[in-house]
């Protein structure tokens, strides 16, 4: 069967490099824009650019938001790249702003000397030990690097939240989540669509990941 | 850990790439789209666009060959030259441009900066300087605007400190004194830079080896921008980059 693949339009500036990237990959993918649209996608990438906030607010005033819950209740691969991964947890300092709490954690802004927003290539340690890493770093190489534009993230501070983080990279002496999953949600904090060949890598291996539920 | 960028800078000039010397006497390097793509699968780790005649002819980029472009070149784009309003950004960003450059425009329509900054955010702002020595400016340096062939009544240093609180998330320092010489950054320009911004600082204008690179990089600047030496072939991205992680500045090799 073929495959559909959507992007969720929600105003979101970096929706046509996502689709260009994706057409690089020759896939035509096709534009969601209600919750009626995801019916027959099987593959589901949520971008993201600007802030929490705005982009929550967005999402509610399409009736996006209890449409991506139940998109992601239904078993089907999603994937929120920057802010649309950060709003895939449960709450973003940002605005102190309320997320969609699809996966348990919690987004706070850098704090330290170095330059914020924390922007360019930087890189991915992978936790070997997540279900995930195995389809998710595959066919990359040992010292993946990734494009980051960002403010505010995911820290991981305690053990118990490595069960999310499938890579985490290191800036300003904080260790922070570049790439997230469980089960079917998929969240990464670079812009793969802007990563080159490793970051289109890792769309293709998103796109081959099966449908399961968490 | 973070990488030190290295950005080919493609000056274009009716769709094709040409280089200069002192901003001057232009010679044709090859097509935009070809090169972008060459350069972005060959380990650039961003692509500048520069559109030398846009600002003097006051027209807008081309934004079309913007998205020829990003259609096949997935790392970060910026766009310079021509733009002179919000709209004329939000389209080059539609296009598929991450940033956007401002020069000429930013000292006559500075609440531009503000403009872009405060609806797709600090990071998509890159401050792009000409500047020439001047001993009569404080800081020793003169801001030059239209590709560097107007003085403006700004010092450097003084320009800076005002532009960058309105939202610049980057700045890019030319060299005039320096542009397609060959001889090297002005590093002293650079540690000036570096010393009053917490912003990255892009170097510009007058790589001629990897030496003069590696120099740049070492006196602070965050990502060097280079034309002549990889246009011309004598050097590769891959050798460039190699040759950098050898003397231990950390930079991308994988792609």
């Amino acid at each position: 069967m073929k495959q559909q693949v959507g992007i969720l339009d929600y105003g979101a500036g970096n929706f046509g490099s996502v689709k260009r990237a994706l057409e690089a990959l020759s896939i035509a993918p096709r534009a969601v824009r209600t919750g009626d649209d995801l019916q027959g996608i099987d593959h589901l990438i949520f971008p993201g650019v600007g802030s929490a906030r705005q982009a929550m607010s967005e999402l509610k005033s399409r009736g996006l938001d209890s449409s991506l819950k139940s998109y992601a209740d239904s078993g089907r691969p999603l994937l929120g790249i920057c802010v649309g991964m950060q709003v895939l947890g449960r709450w973003s300092e940002e605005g102190d702003t309320p997320g969609l709490g699809l996966l348990p954690f919690d987004v706070r802004k850098f704090n330290c000397l170095e330059p914020i927003p924390h922007m360019g290539w930087n890189s991915l340690k992978w936790n070997r030990e997540h279900s995930l890493c195995d389809i998710t770093s595959r066919d990359l190489s040992g010292d993946t690097n990734l494009y980051f534009v960002h403010s505010y993230a995911f820290f991981v501070q305690d053990e118990s939240a490595r069960r999310f983080v499938v890579a985490e990279s290191e800036y300003g002496g904080h260790r922070f989540a570049a790439v997230v999953g469980q089960g079917n949600i998929w969240g990464s904090q670079c812009h793969i669509e802007k990563s080159g060949r490793a970051g289109l890598q890792i769309i293709r291996n998103f796109l081959n990941s099966g449908t399961e539920k968490c | 850990m973070l990488k030190k960028r290295i950005i080919p800078c493609l000056d274009i000039k009716e769709g094709r790439v040409t280089k200069g010397i002192e901003f001057k006497n232009n010679i044709d390097v090859g097509d935009a789209v070809e090169l972008s793509r060459f350069y972005s699968e060959n380990g650039a780790d961003e692509i500048v666009i520069y559109d030398i005649t846009a600002s003097a002819e006051r027209r807008p980029p081309d934004f079309s060959n913007i998205e020829r472009i990003a259609a096949q070149s997935f790392i970060p784009i910026c766009i310079g030259g021509g733009i002179r309003d919000f709209e004329d950004a939000a389209r080059c960003i539609a296009s598929g441009a991450e940033k956007i450059s401002l020069n000429s425009i930013a000292p006559q329509k500075p609440e531009l900066i503000s403009a872009i900054a405060n609806h797709f955010g600090v990071q998509a702002v890159v401050l792009s300087l000409d500047v020439l020595r001047d001993s009569s400016c404080p800081s020793g340096y003169r801001l030059f605007i239209q590709g560097g062939r107007t003085p403006t009544q700004w010092d450097m240093l003084e320009w800076i400190s005002f532009a960058v609180p309105k939202g610049v998330g980057e700045i890019c320092v030319n060299s005039i004194d320096q542009d397609g010489k060959r001889s090297g950054y002005d590093l002293a320009l650079l540690k000036a830079i570096k010393s009053n911004v917490s912003v990255p600082v892009i170097a510009s204008g007058g790589a001629g080896n990897v030496e003069h690179v590696a120099d740049a990089l070492r006196a602070g600047a965050d990502a060097a921008l280079v034309a002549s030496i990889v246009h011309s072939g004598e050097v590769t991205m891959l050798e460039l980059k190699q040759q950098l992680f050898k003397q231990g500045i950390s930079v991308r090799l994988d792609w």
